[in-house]
């Protein structure tokens, strides 16, 4: 491989990686940019979509390189965008040779998320905090807390089993539901509402949301619709979860 | 006294969604505190002032973005690292539960109340990003950590 091509694959696999973990689209093409530029490469172009990557260096000169990559959006990482900014920002001020560069991009790859037990306590805290502040009782947030566990589990297992998106969201917010209704009916009269509440919260697609108002206002309107869209659907496919457990359950109450 | 106790109980759920999302562990309490100062500043314009909620999350989100901005100069770290957790206290998430529950219980009037709720505070957290945003990122150069 040339060097021109060595340092755009390098370049275009840290973008890759940024739009895999959930980064704005502004972020990715800037970090592709920086590093082709600290390589001294100034002949090049870059266009970032939301799920995919276009990039090309050497247009002048009769060697072009090209690269085109679909990419597929995992669950959100913050972890791994920090590590691979730091990574970004290192190969700028600092001269960071193409190897040592590409070492510290697979340690990126690497980061592990935190171990399940972790997350489920996590989302259960989540969710009863988020019920509290609105007015839940302390009962409540008990509850809450077990939804918000049961509910990252359930997420957990689905997503190892490649189960789509559309049946995790009508699925899970069809659970909450249920789990709620049951322990309203049968085990302590709770407050329903607050309940469900709390579970959607952890099924909302509030970071999509955030994300697609921040690519608008960067001008890139083609992912910023595509995000807006994405969250709207996930929206409707909640609403569709609670619905449906209501049609066939509401009545236990 | 509420207010701390919002403030405290805001910030753990920010941390564990913060978690949920992977966030990076020595970020942790700086998310969970970004969490807690959007929700502290709707409850000053909400229930201090008396403002209505579409306006205490517009001026929410806008000071939650300006903070997790001043942060993210602190502690050199993108500005998403502590912005999608922060922001999430604002969600409407109760307003998306009852459109769908109106929706099947058949009451047009709540339906169209709750679902049009839910959308003008999306678009009151979209505006208030935006405006966030709006600033130069100069003068955020100035919280810059030193060395």
């Amino acid at each position: 491989m040339t060097e021109q091509k060595v340092i755009l694959t390098l370049a275009v696999d840290v973008g890759q990686a940024l739009l895999e973990n959930g980064a704005e689209i502004y972020r990715v093409e800037e970090t592709i940019r920086r590093i082709i530029e600290a390589y001294d490469y100034t002949d090049y172009n870059v266009f970032i979509f939301s799920n995919g990557i276009f990039a090309d260096c050497g247009e002048a000169s009769d060697e072009t390189d090209t690269i085109i990559r679909q990419v597929k959006t995992g669950p959100l990482h913050l972890k791994k965008i920090k590590e691979l900014n730091q990574l970004s920002r290192d190969i700028c001020s600092f001269n960071v040779s193409v190897p040592q560069a590409r070492e510290e991009l697979n340690r990126c790859h690497d980061i592990g998320p935190y171990s399940d037990k972790i997350q489920a306590l996590a989302c259960g805290v989540g969710c009863a905090g988020f019920i509290y502040i609105i007015g839940a009782s302390p009962i409540d947030c008990i509850f809450g807390f077990l939804i918000g566990a049961f509910l990252r589990d359930f997420t957990l297992l689905a997503t190892r089993h490649n189960i789509s998106g559309v049946l995790l969201n009508v699925g899970g917010s069809f659970l909450i539901t249920l789990f709620s209704i049951f322990v309203v009916a049968f085990v302590y009269p709770v407050d329903l509402d607050m309940l469900i509440i709390g579970g959607i919260f952890a099924l909302i697609p509030g970071t999509t949301f955030t994300t697609g108002i921040r690519d608008l206002f960067n001008a890139d309107y083609l992912s910023g619709w595509f995000h807006l869209i994405d969250a709207l659907m996930g929206a409707a496919e909640l609403a569709i979860g609670v619905g449906i457990a209501f049609y066939f359950f509401g009545s236990v109450l | 006294m509420t207010f701390v106790i919002h403030f405290i109980m805001c910030m753990l759920a920010t941390i564990g969604f913060g978690i949920v999302f992977n966030g990076p562990k020595e970020e942790l309490i700086y998310i969970g505190f970004s969490g807690g100062v959007c929700w502290i500043i709707y409850l000053l314009f909400n229930e201090g002032i008396g403002w209505n909620s579409v306006l205490s999350i517009l001026l929410a989100s806008i000071g939650t973005t300006i903070f997790c901005r001043a942060m993210a100069a602190y502690r050199r770290c993108p500005v998403t690292v502590y912005l999608l957790a922060a922001l999430f206290p604002l969600v409407p998430g109760g307003r998306i539960y009852y459109t769908a529950y109106y929706m099947f219980m058949k009451d047009q009037y709540l339906f169209m109340h709750h679902g049009l709720m839910a959308l003008e505070i999306a678009m009151a957290i979209a505006v208030g990003i935006s405006l966030g945003f709006g600033i130069p990122q100069e003068f955020f150069g100035l919280f810059r950590k030193r060395g």
